[in-house]
């Protein structure tokens, strides 16, 4: 286990070495360096050498490399062009309404995906199942963002009982965490029901059930606890992507978090923020990808990784 | 030749399109792909207007039996841009799964063939890739290059390379250790051959089996970059864009955004009936409980 950890952490510091490389690399292929981008065409030669200096873009660029690494770790990320303010704290003020709506929409797709893919695999070939399968497949079918929007006609415009748009307490993320949870319900409810299927079969099921268990028992006791495991490892995966949709959904319901100030970032081509956040979403994917891994050696002790 | 290979490359025969039409579901799926296909192929005799050329007299007009999908802010009548819009969608996602399963081949070949140093470098490479999601990835390299829908195309398509990677790279090490592998090698053939006659065919179905599933997810996510502007550009009738020229008007004018959706997310049903049948058929692995 120790030597599987020190293994894995090692490779987080790699893939983070190789993001902050590729978000350098992209830097320098930007038009425009941050001189240009804060003086214009003003400015005498000796202020613009002068800031120049000062940035330490005279440095070769490996040495910038190291730099803007050794900066980054520290957690300085630079200053927005836009603002003038840390890029750090830009991303800072605007992670709670982005964390928010991650988590909620994580809480809807295992509850909703979850309890839909158990039920469809006890109910196997039901009506029950044919319904669960099909909502699910319509889950990961529907365009999120185009759900976002008829949310907002039906549930805002029509019937008026939920905000369209904008940041407060917890009724403003009830839509953006429907339309972006939607596809990941689906997808779990699909693997959570293949996966139950999957642990159904096995012999000391077969067991429990001849003991004359009670067959609830059996199912929520014995299969799930071993069904739940493969859908662990995909939580990882679906939390990488509802990071990606974020940017979208935040666009649609103007949620103040950081997927919309990427957005606001590439808008107005500030590149120090638009890498901050890039860069920020890349370790908190590696993060959690980490935390997914080491809790699955920890729910099943078949798994060493030694 | 499949002797000793896994199940996962069940080869590839020609009735393989008749059994999976026994799959109701690949059956509807199939359908609705047809559909949509023929909607691209004969947008121009489906319709007497035109996708772009605006038409004041006629805006905000709601579905009826000459426009079925109403009209937009210019008087364009819907479901021309839709029509015109299933080739965009439907080349945006050929190209996308195109670029991700020839990366993902040659990358998973040279991984799983060569193993060593060669498998560390790249595997490690595509742990780095997977840490940026598609939208990320499309953030970051906007940022540098001009936004349009060839940069978009490829930055969707370089994202799904990783998955394809690892499918080949697993298959390719499975199949170097097989006898007829082992053979051809004694036998004194070169690597580019080795890998191109006798490893790619065993590739060649769950590669199959990764495009077709992946192909939903390429047009719909370019239709989200789309969506929020980035991609193709108005006036093309790209499905995102036309959506998002509706959002302005959803309180009245609400059939802009929501016919053209419903299109695109019939069309990802459809994808996605059709790969989860091929992929019970020619990955009995993955096969759904019957």
């Amino acid at each position: 286990m120790p030597a599987y950890l020190v293994r894995r952490i090692l490779s987080v510091v790699i893939v983070m070495l190789g993001a902050s490389l590729f978000v350098f690399v992209i830097s320098q292929l930007t038009p425009g360096d941050a001189v240009s981008v804060r003086y214009g065409d003003t400015g005498t030669p000796e202020q613009r050498e002068m800031l120049r200096r000062q940035l330490g873009l005279d440095q070769s660029l490996p040495v910038q490399y190291f730099r803007f690494v050794g900066n980054a770790i520290r957690g300085d990320l630079g200053v927005s062009h836009r603002s003038g303010r840390p890029v750090t704290q830009e991303i800072l003020s605007r992670l709670p309404v982005t964390l928010q709506l991650a988590s909620a929409t994580l809480l809807i797709a295992i509850i909703v995906g979850v309890s839909a893919g158990i039920i469809a695999a006890v109910k196997q070939n039901t009506i029950l199942d044919v319904g669960m399968i099909t909502i699910a497949l319509l889950g990961v079918s529907i365009p999120s963002f185009w759900l976002g929007l008829m949310l907002q006609v039906v549930f805002g415009y029509q019937l008026g009982w939920l905000p369209v748009a904008g940041s407060g307490d917890w009724r403003y993320y009830i839509l953006p965490a429907l339309s972006l949870g939607s596809s990941a319900a689906g997808g779990l409810a699909r693997y959570t029901r293949s996966a139950m299927l999957e642990v159904i079969r096995l012999d000391y099921i077969r067991t429990a059930q001849a003991k004359g268990l009670d067959s609830r028992k059996v199912m929520l006791k014995h299969a799930l606890r071993n069904a739940l495991i493969p859908v662990t490892s995909i939580l990882g995966l679906q939390f990488a992507g509802l990071m990606g949709g974020a940017i979208i959904t935040e666009s649609i319901f103007a949620l103040p978090g950081v997927g919309r100030l990427s957005i606001e970032a590439l808008a107005s081509r500030d590149v120090p923020l638009v890498q901050g956040v890039v860069l920020m979403a890349a370790a908190i994917i590696v993060l959690a990808n980490l935390i997914v891994d080491l809790f699955y050696t920890v729910i099943d002790p078949r798994i060493r990784y030694d | 030749m499949t002797e000793g290979a896994p199940a996962i490359t069940t080869p590839i025969r020609r009735g393989v399109l008749l059994r999976l039409l026994g799959y109701t579901n690949a059956r509807i799926g199939l359908a609705i792909i047809l559909l949509i296909v023929l909607l691209a192929i004969f947008a121009p005799w489906l319709t007497e207007f035109d996708p772009i050329r605006q038409n004041l007299r006629g805006r905000f007009l709601p579905p009826s039996a000459t426009n079925w999908f109403g009209t937009d802010e210019f008087g364009r009548d819907i479901f021309t841009r839709v029509a015109y819009g299933a080739r965009i969608s439907l080349q945006i996602g050929a190209s996308v799964v195109l670029i991700s399963i020839t990366g993902g081949a040659l990358l998973g070949l040279l991984a799983g063939y060569f193993r060593g140093w060669v498998d560390t470098i790249l595997q490690q490479l595509m742990e780095i890739w997977i840490a940026f999601p598609s939208l990320l990835l499309a953030l970051a390299i906007f940022s540098a290059f001009e936004q349009n829908l060839t940069t978009l195309i490829i930055i969707v398509g370089i994202g799904g390379i990783p998955s394809d990677f690892r499918i080949v790279r697993a298959v390719t090490l499975s199949l170097r250790e097989t006898e007829f592998v082992e053979a051809s090698q004694a036998m004194g053939a070169r690597t580019p051959r080795l890998l191109l006659r006798h490893v790619l065919p065993g590739v060649l179905s769950p590669l199959i089996v990764s495009a077709t599933l992946s192909f939903p997810g390429a047009i719909l996510a370019t239709a989200a970059l789309s969506f929020i502007g980035f991609g193709a550009q108005p006036p093309t009738p790209e499905w995102g864009a036309i959506i998002a020229g509706g959002r302005a008007y959803l309180r009245a004018e609400w059939w802009i955004a929501t016919l053209p959706g419903l299109t695109l997310a019939l069309t990802v049903l459809g994808l996605n009936l059709f790969g989860d049948g091929l992929r019970d058929l020619l990955d009995p692995r993955m096969r759904s409980r019957k």
